[in-house]
């Protein structure tokens, strides 16, 4: 039904973000400190780790809505120097434009561009692909969490965008509402194969939806492991083999009590 | 309009329009006053010469008539009775004040002519003079007019540029912060040497003082829109104008609205005082001008006017609001 996107090749080297008006004690807080990783053509990435390892700044730095202090990022060869239709992004907070129908919302993309006149019904199909037919003339006030991040996915996908950057797009929601979105965005990323970057604080989110988990630790700000989750799909939430996976990841980030270690460290 | 749902839903609660005793003697009550009042007009002899006697009776006829069919009406449409129903209190009161009003002037003499003056006797100004306040409002709002309208654009383009460019900001602001406090009507000395008429001159004025409310609300609503709305903007291909006239502008246009209502508040003093001191034309002018004349009721016939004119303009100011702003909650009504 919707023309589909290619993913895009994202290839990130030795980038770091330094914020000088930002302090901690005395020094410069360093976000990123020489991040290097590379995410193939319609891969499913997740960044995971605790509140201040960098995550989401790398996330800004992939959307070009941030630039690193040192290294390069590159979508297909091309560096990444500004934000661009070719890398959407969602947040947490949906941050749809209040004053905007549903409908408007979601056709944002294409206003924007100033091709809305000629490609105004893919604005119904991605809304149809989101499903929030029947919402098109609401308000985002008049919304739920869950249904104003359809919402806030449809705008971001009307761009046939290369890469979707998504930082804790289900932070905020219900498990039931989150466990179903989960669903909805892997049956639009096989449908459309755009390479998705998920930044989560959820394990048991990033395993089930993930080609690839990496792992972030704060101080210094960088990447710790990256492990592969060779899982079939759909993959099922309690399977061993899921559970294996998660502990893995647990063990990463030393949320576990190691042997004669009977307290946890955070 | 709450209030009003609450009793439409309480008269939903019956199959058909049925009146309790409580309802009918609410309708009754401003039926009752405007009877007295008409009784009291016509046969409480008067003390005072007055002219329009008569058309202050059809005035108080036509209010029953109205009323009138509003009743009937409500019989048949519930929302017109609730909100009879709702008003009569208000209405009641409102008529009685006239009735006291007239008693205390026209019937009586008690209030001392000339500064207190029957409505009966505003009312001759208002049909014995009404050409002239014709010619007056329409100076007027077309004053008021051109000045809100200039003051108001550069209002909102000073506040777009001082919220978008920070070098716009620093080379404005202490201008701004400096110059905006003085009220524009101490201005006026200066400013009817300075412009060829005083016509140039009150524009200005009026568009000074337009000018400063609205430039101060739509810099900080600028300044103040979620900077996230920018970021996922630009990701989805917005360019700076497109952020500036389609995200910032409509994100801030809460704190437009009312730096817009201010200067409106404004821009009404402005009017009002530069057409007492400089201008030979307007209802400022008329007040003066018939206080010179020690004719009061004229001015009080001029204020009349003012309220209703003012009024209407924020009525619409408003409505204009309850358009744009459609996807907020929680506006107040005017």
């Amino acid at each position: 039904m919707v023309k589909t996107a290619e993913g895009g090749r994202i290839a990130i080297n030795g980038v770091s973000r330094v914020f000088e008006d930002r302090t901690d004690g005395d020094q410069a807080v360093i976000a990123l400190s020489k991040v290097d990783l590379d995410i193939r053509e319609g891969e499913f990435v997740s960044l995971i780790g605790p509140s201040g390892c960098g995550k989401s700044t790398l996330l800004r730095l992939i959307a070009g809505i941030d630039k690193p202090t040192g290294g390069q990022l590159k979508l297909d060869g091309e560096p990444i120097d500004d934000a661009h239709p070719s890398r959407g992004l969602v947040f947490q907070d949906p941050t749809l434009f209040p004053w905007k129908t549903i409908w408007k919302n979601v056709a944002t993309g294409l206003e924007a561009q100033g091709v809305l006149k000629e490609r105004k019904e893919e604005v119904d199909k991605f809304i149809e692909l989101v499903g929030l037919k029947g919402f098109e003339k609401a308000y985002p006030h008049q919304l739920s969490g869950g249904m104003a991040q359809r919402a806030a996915l449809a705008r971001a996908l009307i761009n046939h965008p290369k890469v979707l950057l998504l930082d804790e797009p289900l932070g905020a929601l219900d498990a039931f509402t989150r466990m179903n979105l989960q669903d909805e965005l892997l049956r639009i990323w096989q449908e459309r194969g755009t390479t998705m970057v998920f930044v989560t604080h959820d394990i048991d989110e990033a395993v089930y939806l993930s080609d690839r988990v990496v792992i972030m630790t704060p101080r210094p700000a960088r990447i710790k492991e990256t492990i592969r989750i060779d899982l079939p799909r759909p993959r099922v939430r309690n399977s061993p083999s899921f559970f294996e996976y998660r502990s893995r990841i647990l063990e990463s980030l030393q949320l576990v009590p190691e042997i004669g270690q009977p307290e946890y460290i955070v | 309009m709450e209030v009003a749902e609450r009793i439409g839903v309480s008269a939903d609660a019956k199959a058909s329009i049925k009146l309790s005793p409580a309802d009918i003697a609410k309708l009754a009550l401003p039926a009752a006053a405007l009877i007295i009042s008409l009784l009291v007009h016509a046969f409480v002899p008067d003390v005072q010469i007055v002219a329009s006697k008569s058309e202050y009776t059809v005035i108080l006829l036509i209010a029953l008539g109205l009323f009138a069919a509003w009743a009937i009406a409500g019989l048949y449409r519930r929302k017109l009775l609730a909100s009879l129903l709702y008003f009569s209190n208000i209405i009641t009161l409102i008529i009685g004040l006239l009735v006291v009003w007239e008693l205390l002037t026209l019937k009586s003499g008690a209030l001392p002519l000339p500064y207190f003056p029957s409505q009966v006797k505003i009312l001759d100004a208002l049909i014995g003079d009404r050409e002239k306040l014709l010619v007056c409002i329409l100076y007027s709002v077309r004053l008021l007019f051109i000045g809100y309208v200039i003051g108001a654009v550069f209002g909102l383009a000073t506040g777009v540029l001082m919220g978008w460019y920070k070098h716009f900001q620093y080379w404005i602001n202490p201008f701004l912060r400096f110059i905006g406090p003085i009220p524009a009507t101490a201005w006026i000395p200066v400013v009817l040497i300075v412009f060829p008429s005083s016509f140039t001159a009150s524009i200005f004025l009026i568009a000074l003082g337009t000018w400063f409310p609205v430039t101060v609300m739509t810099w900080s609503g600028i300044a103040g829109v979620n900077k996230s709305f920018f970021e996922v903007a630009r990701t989805l291909g917005a360019s700076e104008r497109y952020l500036v006239l389609r995200v910032a502008f409509p994100a801030a246009f809460p704190l437009i609205f009312i730096g817009l209502f201010m200067g409106l508040g404004t821009s009404f003093v402005t009017l009002i005082v530069a057409e007492m001191i400089g201008v030979k034309a307007g209802l400022g002018f008329y007040i003066t001008w018939a206080q010179a004349w020690a004719e009061y009721y004229k001015v009080y016939a001029a204020l009349f006017i003012m309220a209703v004119l003012f009024s209407t303009i924020i009525t619409i100011l408003f409505k204009i609001r309850d358009r744009v702003l459609i996807w907020q909650k929680g506006l107040i009504k005017w």
